[in-house]
């Protein structure tokens, strides 16, 4: 077994033992921040993958917020596609200074933050307060890995459904309308999956893209995921919710997909030659080869 | 040569000879045979260079290294605003399927290729076989030295320009479906072959119709073995989704820096950089799976299906720009955004990779509506 499926598998045990309570515990214990230290791609896509297929709550993102040494005052949340909060966080409105009146609450413990998180609700498509960089794209990064270990997670379970599920005699998922939805589910998430591997740490254009794929496929797979579990998929009993709601939250945190697509067409705009400079980080001639 | 080295020496070269590379700029084309006659030169250019030999084999005309550097070679043409020369489209699909399936034909027509010399095409479709490819209807007979060949075949990407055709044809009995077809690879220039160009809603000539009347092919000819068409046909259509679909992101890229200086809108540029990024990651994996000599498997129908969203989404940048299909008196936009249309239907139409994925990927049972 390799390092990396050893590493995986017992981050799968800890994020199954339900018993535990505090993973951010474990994850320190467990070496998250020297593994995160010594191959931080590795690391950050491998944690945050499970994470996300998991849908737990664990404090990784707050290690690596505490490993850059700065926490940011506010996190801006874009609930362009609408954030689905349970329960939803009390807000106020304030003034915050670089972005105008915006309304700010606390956000209980949700996906990689095991702390009440200080957000700001920004305007779909809004210029996002600053967090500094290089954390900025580590931490979309992360979230990008956590939206398609979730998407990746919630196509899985829908998958399963749609051959077991019968209706006129036959699995739902032996008609075609079924297959090639998930088939595009597949397809989105693939290419969301393939651009945040070969994301370079702390590259702000590939970090953004790879947040705005991971969260489009992750909308994606959530919307066909509802609509083909049928009603069971709308009950409490269910763990599709559960996944569902943390998928907008993830989204919305740090540039939804269509805030950071904007951004990125903005930048394009400014910049026609971010297009061609992609050739010097993603490429054959950036492959690391043997 | 690593790619990271090789990438510089093109990159150098290019810029060094921009001047007299001026006439290779990346321009639409309406007639297909000036478009490759204005880009042979920029081909054999590239070949004195040394450049298109670099990833080919190194006993068959090439000058060895990885397959990558073909890559980068594309990549860093299109990039710096050239149109690639026509030869090296199908020299992607085509000649790995070759050097698979045919070596002797791969090692003797490899040097032409790489000059820039030899023009292919793929004869698949006919007029009542377009995604059920299994029905096809033109036949072979076996002849005392190989094969006669007789029938009709469409949608010809270069089929006029073409000097050599691999084309798939029926050899066992009408019931046999997909298990009794053969590739054959058929010199163009033949007697009783003969081909006629198809004008296209894109004002080009690209595709052709291609007769073939009584057609003799040698025996030495065959690609794969008798009744083994299929599963050539299968093998390149990977090549055709996924590594040649890196030559389209290259391009793609460089639409959209076009379509931002021409002032596109951001919402729109953004999407289809989205896009195009996710195909350009897509197919390097292609390109490093072949590179390492591994199968590219059903991965090559999600290749394909990103392409088609990739070419619709970097045209609609391009378009967002005002209203060019309406005030482009040539017509180039209203040309490129039928093309871009077109991606979802040829090399197998986006339903049928849907299907593919929905069976091989996802493992999903089988239905039949």
């Amino acid at each position: 077994m390799t390092a990396a499926a050893a590493v995986r598998d017992t981050a799968r045990g800890l994020l199954a033992d339900e018993e535990l309570a505090d993973l951010r515990r474990e994850l320190v214990e467990l070496g998250f921040g020297e593994l995160v230290a010594e191959d931080p791609r590795e690391a950050i896509a491998l944690w945050f993958t499970e994470q996300g297929r998991a849908g737990r709550i664990t404090g990784a993102l707050d290690l690596l917020v505490d490993d850059a040494g700065a926490d940011p005052v506010l996190y801006p949340l874009c609930a362009d596609r609408g954030v689905v909060l349970d329960p939803p966080p009390t807000l106020t409105r304030v003034h915050v200074p670089g972005v105008g009146r915006a309304e700010v609450g606390q956000v209980r413990p949700a996906g990689g933050f095991a702390r009440e998180l200080p957000v700001a609700l920004v305007e779909p498509r809004a210029d996002l307060p600053d967090l500094a960089e290089p954390l900025l794209s580590r931490l979309r990064t992360a979230l990008a890995w956590e939206l398609i270990g979730a998407a990746e997670r919630i196509a899985e379970l829908t998958v399963e459904y749609v051959g077991l599920r019968e209706q006129f005699g036959s699995p739902i998922g032996t008609r075609q309308a079924v297959r090639h939805r998930l088939a595009d589910v597949r397809v989105a998430l693939e290419g969301a999956r393939v651009v945040a591997a070969r994301t370079p740490l702390d590259d702000s254009v590939l970090a953004a893209a790879a947040k705005a794929l991971a969260g489009r496929a992750a909308l994606l797979a959530c919307d066909w995921a509802l609509q083909f579990h049928g009603a069971i998929g709308f009950t409490r009993e269910h763990r599709l919710p559960h996944h569902v709601r943390q998928v907008r939250f993830l989204d919305g945190l740090l540039g939804s997909a269509a805030t950071l697509t904007t951004q990125l067409g903005t930048r394009i705009a400014a910049e026609p030659a971010v297009t061609g400079a992609v050739r010097d980080v993603l490429g054959p001639a950036a492959e690391a080869l043997p | 040569m690593n790619p990271a080295a090789f990438r510089e020496s093109v990159t150098a070269w290019l810029a060094g000879h921009a001047d007299e590379l001026e006439p290779f700029r990346a321009r639409p084309f309406t007639v297909l045979a000036e478009h490759v006659e204005r880009l042979r030169p920029f081909h054999r250019r590239l070949y004195d260079a040394g450049f298109t030999r670099a990833g080919w084999p190194a006993d068959s005309g090439g000058s060895g290294g990885s397959a990558l550097l073909r890559g980068v070679l594309y990549d860093e043409i299109l990039a710096a605003g050239y149109d690639l020369p026509r030869g090296f489209e199908f020299a992607e699909i085509i000649v790995p399927t070759l050097f698979d399936f045919a070596p002797h034909l791969a090692r003797r027509h490899l040097p032409a290729i790489l000059r820039g010399d030899l023009l292919m095409c793929q004869g698949f479709s006919e007029p009542g076989s377009g995604s059920d490819l299994g029905s096809l209807t033109t036949r072979a007979v076996p002849d005392r030295d190989g094969f006669r060949v007789t029938g009709q075949k469409t949608w010809i990407g270069n089929g006029a320009v073409a000097d050599w055709c691999l084309l798939l044809a029926r050899t066992g009995d009408r019931a046999s479906r997909h298990r009794g077809l053969t590739m054959l690879w058929i010199d163009m220039t033949s007697p009783g072959l003969s081909t006629r160009p198809i004008a296209m809603a894109d004002g080009t000539d690209e595709l052709a119709e291609l007769y073939l009347d009584d057609v003799a092919v040698p025996a030495e000819h065959v690609v794969g073995g008798v009744g083994q068409g299929w599963a050539v046909a299968m093998h390149l259509l990977q090549f055709e989704r996924s590594t040649w679909a890196w030559q389209r992101q290259a391009h793609l890229l460089a639409t959209l820096s076009t379509a931002a200086r021409e002032g596109a809108r951001p919402a729109a540029l953004g999407t289809a950089f989205l896009d195009a990024l996710a195909l350009r990651a897509l197919s390097l994996e292609a390109l490093l799976t072949t590179a390492a000599g591994h199968p590219l498997g059903p991965a090559s129908s999600v290749t394909k299906l990103v392409l088609s969203t990739a070419e619709r989404s970097a045209l609609d940048a391009r378009l967002s720009a005002g209203d060019p299909i309406l005030t482009d008196p040539a017509g180039h936009h209203a040309a490129e955004w039928f093309h871009a249309r077109s991606t979802s239907v040829f090399g197998g139409a986006a339903e049928i990779q849907r299907d593919l994925v929905a069976d091989r990927v996802l493992g999903l049972p089988r239905g039949s509506a």
